[in-house]
């Protein structure tokens, strides 16, 4: 029996492909093309080193046919999205922002994953900690609302208060919007 | 100009090879952004206040006390080529230099590229596998500018950087590898597909051949999704798995082809030694020969030290620092195989002068 290959779903597998993670391994059918996006040489002669540098432009060229084409530009510097296909860069750091979207999906192609996991600036570090905690309390407010505990919820919401004058003395602190 | 003093000590750098039987040198660049657009996109009056503030604002950083800075204007082709090597590990430096800056600290194996197409890339150069040691600088430098400027960084895709394939931890690490056995055998490929499924990338360094020099640069292609510890150890199992596969390469080399290595090697030896003219590509490919001769035992009275230390000390922006001026490639090729007869000894020339 054909395999199909397990990323795109369409074409035909032509090798098996183990991803090996942190937290163990799994094993794909890949086509050559899914297969080649992974860095994974299809061939051998000029395919055989893994060029990443190529692999990065055969996914723009592939997401030029994707991306929607409006003419979006950036509202805080004007860079526009043919331009980042044309220089492959961005202008500034809200570009991220603007092309989303595009970003999300050419990036989650290219690393296998599109959310950050690492190191954190200190300052906002501690400022999405905070956040996360108050939207952790927020939803036991909920909770105690729901199951008629006023008590419990009156002291909750008197810690995210706290919390919430902590944050936007950080964000006030770091100029944030 | 580079200062003196700089040179002197950039190129004392490049005598500490450690004895690892495949890896050359350590490579971590970390990208750091600011909030605020781009160098790269800049005007060109606007890069050069760009650069001037950045610099100002790192002088004051407690890692690079009384900084000593560099701006690409004042310096010369060759010099730009030299730290090219020598502080940028091999990678060219980029076609725009106009409004780099650069910055050392007392240690110039650590240095910041400044107004280039980021903001900040921390860039930190340790000899042979020593990822741990590379990280802990290059983070500790991060620590200290953190403490001066403020980070473009976003929750889902981290450290923003110019080029969005590079966000996230922002870290390139590499390390440079001589795998000349590998590089002879049909295992190479079966070597790449593993390294592909581990997220690294393998490329000829400075694109050479690397079927002649056998030399790579292994490093992570992922930089978003993957935590720092994580790329590092990956990167480091990868080498000491290299290194493994080198050796049964150069086992099989010598019990397979031992004559022919033994030719190749002596052929090297006798070119390096007895050449009047040599040039960069060339001097490459026959230390990487001669290197190969030491490993498998067949040549006993050089270190692989030496050689390295040669290699790195012939590339063309080292070979100018040292002489302090420009050279053509006739007079560099001259002087490149002066240097090989001093280190090997040619003993017609002892010989003559008796």
């Amino acid at each position: 029996m054909r395999e199909i290959c397990e990323a795109c779903g369409r074409k035909e597998a032509q090798l098996r492909f183990t991803e090996v993670r942190m937290d163990g391994k799994r094993t794909l059918q890949l086509c050559a093309q899914c297969a080649a996006e992974r860095g994974v040489p299809v061939g051998l002669g000029d395919e055989a080193l893994l060029d990443t540098e190529r692999i990065w432009t055969s996914l723009l060229r592939r997401h030029a046919g994707e991306h929607g084409g409006e003419s979006l530009a950036c509202p805080s510097c004007g860079w526009t999205y043919a331009r980042f296909e044309a220089e492959g860069r961005l202008g500034c750091p809200d570009c991220y922002q603007t092309f989303q979207g595009d970003m999300t999906r050419l990036l989650a192609a290219f690393h296998g994953d599109s959310h950050h996991r690492g190191k954190v600036p200190h300052g906002i570090g501690r400022r999405l900690d905070l956040q996360r905690r108050i939207r952790g309390l927020k939803e036991k407010i909920q909770l105690a609302v729901g199951a008629e505990r006023f008590e419990d919820a009156a002291r909750l919401r008197d810690e995210v208060h706290d919390l919430e004058v902590e944050l936007k003395r950080l964000l006030d602190e770091a100029g944030a919007p | 100009m580079i200062p003196t003093e700089m040179t002197r000590e950039l190129l004392a750098v490049c005598r500490e090879a450690p004895d690892h039987e495949v890896a050359l040198a350590t490579r971590l660049r970390l990208v750091r952004n600011l909030r605020e657009p781009f160098p790269a996109g800049l005007e060109p009056g606007e890069r050069l206040l760009m650069r001037e503030r950045l610099l100002a604002g790192l002088r004051g950083c407690s890692l690079l006390d009384g900084a000593r800075c560099l701006e690409a204007e004042s310096l010369a082709a060759h010099e730009l080529t030299f730290l090219a090597e020598a502080i940028l590990g091999h990678d060219r430096i980029p076609d725009d230099t106009a409004g780099l800056g650069l910055a050392f600290g007392d240690d110039p194996r650590l240095s910041v590229l400044v107004a280039a197409e980021d903001h900040f890339v921390i860039s930190c150069l340790r000899p042979g596998l020593a990822l741990q040691e590379a990280w802990a600088c290059a983070d500790a430098m991060d620590a200290a500018l953190e403490e001066r400027f403020e980070f473009a960084f976003s929750e889902e895709f981290g450290y923003l950087a110019a080029s969005p394939r590079g966000a996230g931890t922002a870290l390139a690490a590499a390390v440079a590898v001589h795998l000349p056995a590998l590089a002879l055998s049909e295992e190479l490929p079966k070597v790449l597909r593993g390294l592909g499924a581990l997220h690294l990338s393998l490329a000829p360094l400075n694109g050479g051949d690397e079927a002649a020099t056998g030399l790579f640069a292994v490093g992570n292609a992922r930089t978003l999704g993957r935590e720092e510890g994580e790329i590092l150890a990956s990167l480091a199992g990868t080498v000491d798995k290299l290194a493994e596969f080198e050796a049964r390469a150069r086992e099989r080399l010598l019990s397979e082809a031992r004559s022919l290595l033994e030719d190749r090697v002596w052929t090297a030896y006798g070119q390096l030694r007895y050449a009047r003219l040599m040039d960069g590509e060339k001097a490459r490919e026959l230390l990487g020969t001669l290197r190969l001769g030491c490993l498998a035992g067949i040549i006993q009275d050089i270190t692989l030290q030496e050689v390295q230390a040669m290699w790195r000390l012939l590339q063309p922006g080292h070979l100018q620092a040292a002489e302090g001026r420009a050279l053509d490639e006739d007079d560099a090729a001259e002087l490149r195989a002066a240097r090989l007869r001093d280190w090997l000894g040619d003993p017609r020339e002892e010989d003559g002068a008796r």
